[in-house]
């Protein structure tokens, strides 16, 4: 039929509603695509950010203690042990946070799916039956369709894959943040930082 | 026993070095006693930097039992400070979150001694 309205009307464009659902759809599919791959880069920026704070309030933290770490020195600390100490507690406090973030994300989850509006669309399904009419343009052949409407559900999904990835990136990033830290500590030099005032 | 040969500690401070202390000769026996007095910023904390080994000398050496401290690289020096030489700071520079008995036993710790020998090492301090 496209062909023969094409040869009636060689001016004009014949869109069967088949190349249209396919425009659509491969518009959507983009818009999926463009939408996946910002959210990929935006998550990406966030880790980083989120990296070079925990270092810097890490930095901040030894910065703090630095009358501490100097006394340890001088009593006979070495550098490694205090290293090993503030490493430790980077790991305790990326596990805490881990945990922290994991609680949260549960419940954000559970927020989300108390309070998302329902969605729904409706689909255009043909019966399978068949009409012949007859009428001045010849005859035509029909196939109706039917309506219904179906539920798009809108929720949060959390797998155990995405709390593993979370709880293996707030410990790294805690370790990355205590590198800094322990780099500052073995520059430390007891003297230094015994004579700054409290 | 201590022993200084000659020994001088300079600080830059701008573009002119200040002397803290300036060829001093010292000897200290052991269980000998030794008062240093003077006025604020005449070399009175640089004198015990130098004798604990927290701060080499610019000029001379310091000798610990026959050790020169100034030639010691930190890892040796550290476990000698921890060994050998106590130390009373000013402003006591107890750690804020350890309890009066860990503040002591924090200085056992880097020796290798065991709990007990620690836990028993700080009661006596503390009685």
């Amino acid at each position: 039929m496209q062909k023969e309205i094409g040869k009636l009307l060689p001016g004009d464009t014949v869109t069967t509603a088949a190349s249209l659902a396919s425009q659509v759809s491969g518009s959507v599919n983009s818009a999926a695509k463009l939408a996946n791959d910002l959210g990929r880069w935006l998550s990406a920026l966030l880790l980083i950010a989120a990296f070079a704070v925990a270092s810097l309030l890490t930095m901040a933290a030894v910065g703090r203690r630095v009358r501490e770490f100097g006394t340890l020195k001088a009593i006979g600390w070495r550098g490694r042990r205090i290293i090993v100490q503030v490493m430790g507690e980077s790991v305790a406090t990326g596990i805490i946070g881990a945990a922290l973030g994991v609680g949260l994300a549960f419940a954000g989850a559970a927020v989300i799916d108390a309070i998302a509006p329902k969605l729904s669309a409706t689909l255009a399904q043909p019966t399978g039956e068949h009409f012949q009419s007859a009428g001045p343009g010849g005859a035509q052949s029909i196939s109706p369709t039917a309506t219904h409407a179906v539920a798009v559900p809108m929720s949060a999904v959390i797998t155990p894959g995405a709390v593993a990835l979370a709880v293996l990136l707030a410990i790294a990033g805690d370790l990355v943040a205590g590198t800094f830290a322990s780099w500052l500590i073995g520059r430390l030099r007891p003297v230094q930082a015994l004579s700054r005032v409290a | 026993m201590y022993k200084l040969s000659g020994v001088t500690k300079l600080y830059q401070k701008g573009r002119r070095n200040v002397p803290a202390v300036g060829g001093l000769n010292l000897v200290i026996g052991d269980g000998e006693w030794l008062a240093v007095q003077g006025r604020t910023g005449h070399g009175k904390s640089t004198l015990l930097n130098l004798l604990g080994g927290l701060d080499p000398p610019t000029e001379g050496t310091v000798e610990l039992d026959g050790t020169d401290l100034g030639a010691l690289r930190e890892a040796p020096l550290t476990r000698l400070r921890a060994q050998s030489i106590g130390f009373i700071f000013q402003i006591f520079n107890l750690v804020p979150t350890l309890s009066a008995a860990e503040n002591v036993e924090a200085a056992l710790i880097p020796l290798g001694t065991g709990h007990a020998d620690r836990q028993r090492r700080v009661e006596t301090a503390l009685d």
